[in-house]
C-alpha cells in the first residue's frame, strides 16, 4: 500500500526529496563557507565547492528536469549533460578534499577558477563526452563508483588513524558507504532497467549520504557550546 | 619525540602570542613562534595579507597586535581544528 501510494506520487516525491537535498546542501555550503573565511583553510574550501556542484547537479535534475518542454529529447540530453558534469565535480572536489594536503604546494586565490577546479572541469567534460559519443551513462555510474570507492579508502584509512579522538570519522565513513551503496544500486538500475523498490532504496541512502553530511556539519560547528 | 606542527598550528601559536602580550615586538615574537627568521617573516607577511594582524608604532617602535579576524580566527580555533580532523579535510 504505501510503495502504491510512492509509486502514484511519484514526481511530488521527487520534488520533495531535491528541495530537502538542496536545502542540506545550501546550509553545509554556508556553514562551511563561513569556516573558510574565517580560517582560509584549503581542505574546507573543496568541501564547501563538493556540496555547491552537489546542490547544483540536484537543481539540475529534479527541479529543471521536471520542466516540461516543446523539444522533451534534446531537453533531456542537456539535462542529463548538466547533472553528470556537475555530479563528477562535486564527487572529484570531495575526493580532493580529503587528499589536496599530498598535492598542493601553493595557495589557491580562486576557488572554482585554479588549476584542480578546471583539472575536474576537463575530467568532467571528458566523462560526460564519453557518454554521449557511446549514447549510454555506463562511464558516468562507473567513474562515481570508482571515486566513491577512493574516498572510501581515504575515510578507512583516516577513520583508522584517528577514530579515537575524532568519533565522527566513523559517521563519515558510514556516509560515503551509503553514497557508495547508492552509486552502485543506481548503475544496477540503469543496466536492468526500472526497479521501483531498488529506486527508493537509491533515494533513502542518497538522501542518508546528504543528511549525515549535514548533521556532521551542524554538530561541529556547534562553536563547541556542547559536546561532540 | 616532538610532533611536527602544520601550518595552521603554526598560525594559531603566533596569534596566542601576540594575544598574551597584547602588543608584541617582531624579536620577541620571533623567538615566542619557535620559526626560523625566513619562515617567520613569510608568516607574518600571510598573516598581515589575512587581515588577522597589524603591524603599528607604539612610541617609534614596531608593534605586532591582533585584528578583530584574528581575534575572532583564535575564537573558532576549536571549531574549525576538530571540523577539519573529524571530515579528515
Amino acid at each position: 500500500m504505501v510503495v502504491g501510494w510512492i509509486v502514484a506520487n511519484k514526481e511530488l516525491l521527487k520534488i520533495i526529496y531535491a528541495l530537502a537535498i538542496l536545502f542540506i546542501c545550501t546550509l553545509i555550503v554556508m556553514k562551511a563557507d563561513r569556516l573558510f573565511k574565517i580560517s582560509d583553510y584549503q581542505g574546507i574550501r573543496y568541501f564547501r565547492n563538493a556540496f555547491f556542484f552537489f546542490g547544483l547537479s540536484v537543481v539540475v535534475r529534479f527541479i529543471l528536469g521536471s520542466i516540461t518542454t516543446t523539444n522533451p529529447e534534446t531537453y533531456s540530453i542537456v539535462i542529463r549533460f548538466f547533472f553528470e558534469f556537475f555530479t563528477v565535480v562535486a564527487s572529484l572536489f570531495l575526493l580532493y578534499s580529503l587528499i589536496w594536503k599530498k598535492i598542493e604546494k601553493q595557495k589557491k586565490h580562486h576557488s572554482l577558477l585554479n588549476l584542480s577546479a578546471l583539472t575536474f572541469y576537463l575530467i568532467a567534460l571528458v566523462i560526460v563526452g564519453c557518454d554521449w559519443v557511446l549514447k549510454m551513462y555506463f562511464v558516468f555510474y562507473l567513474f562515481q563508483i570508482i571515486l566513491f570507492l577512493l574516498i572510501l579508502v581515504v575515510a578507512f584509512k583516516n577513520y583508522l588513524t584517528l577514530r579515537r579522538e575524532y568519533p565522527f570519522l566513523k559517521v563519515y565513513l558510514i556516509t560515503v558507504s551509503a553514497g557508495l551503496v547508492s552509486w552502485i544500486l543506481d548503475g544496477l538500475l540503469y543496466l536492468t532497467g526500472e526497479n521501483k523498490i531498488i529506486q527508493m532504496i537509491v533515494y533513502g541512502l542518497s538522501t542518508i549520504f546528504f543528511f549525515l553530511f549535514l548533521k556532521g556539519v551542524i554538530n561541529l560547528t556547534r562553536n563547541g557550546k556542547k559536546k561532540r | 619525540m616532538v610532533k611536527k606542527r602544520d601550518r595552521f598550528e603554526i598560525i594559531k601559536d603566533i596569534l596566542e602570542s601576540i594575544k598574551s602580550y597584547r602588543n608584541i615586538k617582531p624579536t620577541r615574537l620571533l623567538h615566542a613562534s619557535n620559526l626560523s627568521p625566513q619562515l617567520f617573516k613569510e608568516y607574518v607577511r600571510e598573516l598581515k595579507e589575512r587581515d588577522l594582524i597589524i603591524e603599528e608604532n607604539v612610541k617609534k617602535e614596531r608593534h605586532f597586535a591582533l585584528t578583530a579576524k584574528g581575534i575572532s580566527f583564535l575564537d573558532e580555533y576549536k571549531t574549525f581544528s576538530i571540523f577539519i580532523k573529524s571530515f579528515g579535510l
